[in-house]
């Protein structure tokens, strides 16, 4: 089982997934929901607090996964 | 001793205190993020601050925008901001740069750390990609509506894990202005004093939905 956190103004309680082995599976989890699927453009992602940029990073049972939303301003 | 810094000896002790006049820094925007940036770092005793911003005050700036006042509309910011510093403190040599950041890194400034005051994520990619030729480290924050990010950069990429796009702000207020960059700033002084610094560490902070608030940490990948 995976633990999948949304951070700051994402509006999502958190979501526990199994059956997944990369990132990119819990992409096309999360993209199944039209909200979240727009949050994923230009969100950051966490595994176990080390941020990826790898679709192809691997995933285990026990990870928790984090979504950070954008911040551009300044 | 200075007199200007009695209550700041204590914390720094002589040495240290000294030590901030050897050092520069630049910072690039003038904005919500760069004048709060500029008014704190300004007199805390670093010798040299370059203020680079292309942009004049507009009256949709100033609530947040700390430095600047009404009268101040269609004036330049950094040459503004770089009065206000000077009017602080006289022992600070301010050089302000009204043009662009790609127009700044042809007068070749030497600095020691290189601070994002912009609006934009392809102006970050772009400050980080200098100080990597120069070889410093730069510091990073980005605010809007109650949350921001923050971090010291000095090995990891900025431009891997962070989706670079021209996506424009959502709303702001003042506080979660100056909170960011009061956080940035103190990166800033506490490296620039030799104190630790935490580095290639991405602060979040933000409010949750019960209006806690939080900081939590993530690793950059180096």
């Amino acid at each position: 089982m995976v633990l999948i956190n949304f951070l700051g103004p994402i509006k999502t309680t958190p979501l526990e997934v199994d059956f997944v082995s990369t990132l990119r599976d819990i992409s096309e989890v999360l993209s199944k929901d039209p909200y979240l699927k727009n949050w994923l453009v230009d969100c950051t992602i966490a595994v176990n607090d080390v941020i990826v940029y790898d679709l192809e990073t691997p995933i285990e049972d026990g990870d928790i996964v984090s979504v950070l939303p954008p911040v551009c301003g300044g | 001793m200075e007199e200007y810094f009695l209550r700041q000896y204590p914390l720094f002790g002589e040495k240290k205190q000294k030590s901030l006049k050897s050092k520069s820094i630049a910072i690039i925007g003038c904005g919500g993020l760069g004048s709060n940036l500029a008014l704190t770092l300004g007199s805390s005793g670093i010798g040299k601050v370059y203020l680079v911003d292309f942009d004049v005050v507009a009256v949709h700036n100033i609530h947040r925008q700390i430095a600047y006042r009404l009268e101040d509309i269609n004036k330049p910011k950094a040459k503004l901001l770089a009065k206000i510093l000077r009017d602080r403190y006289d022992g600070v040599e301010v050089i302000e740069f009204v043009g662009s950041f790609e127009e700044f890194k042809k007068i070749d400034a030497k600095y020691d750390v290189l601070i994002d005051g912009t609006d934009n994520l392809p102006t970050r990619a772009k400050l980080e990609m200098h100080a990597r030729e120069l070889n410093i480290p730069w510091v990073y924050a980005s605010v809007e509506e109650f949350h921001g990010y923050v971090c010291f950069f000095k090995n990891s990429t900025f431009a891997k894990a962070i989706t670079i796009n021209d996506r424009v702000s959502a709303g702001i207020a003042p506080p979660i202005v100056s909170l960011i960059a009061s956080f940035e700033a103190n990166l800033v002084l506490r490296y620039l004093v030799g104190l630790n610094t935490e580095m290639d560490i991405l602060n979040y902070l933000y409010f949750d939905e019960d209006g806690i608030f939080r900081v939590d940490v993530f690793q950059m990948p180096i």
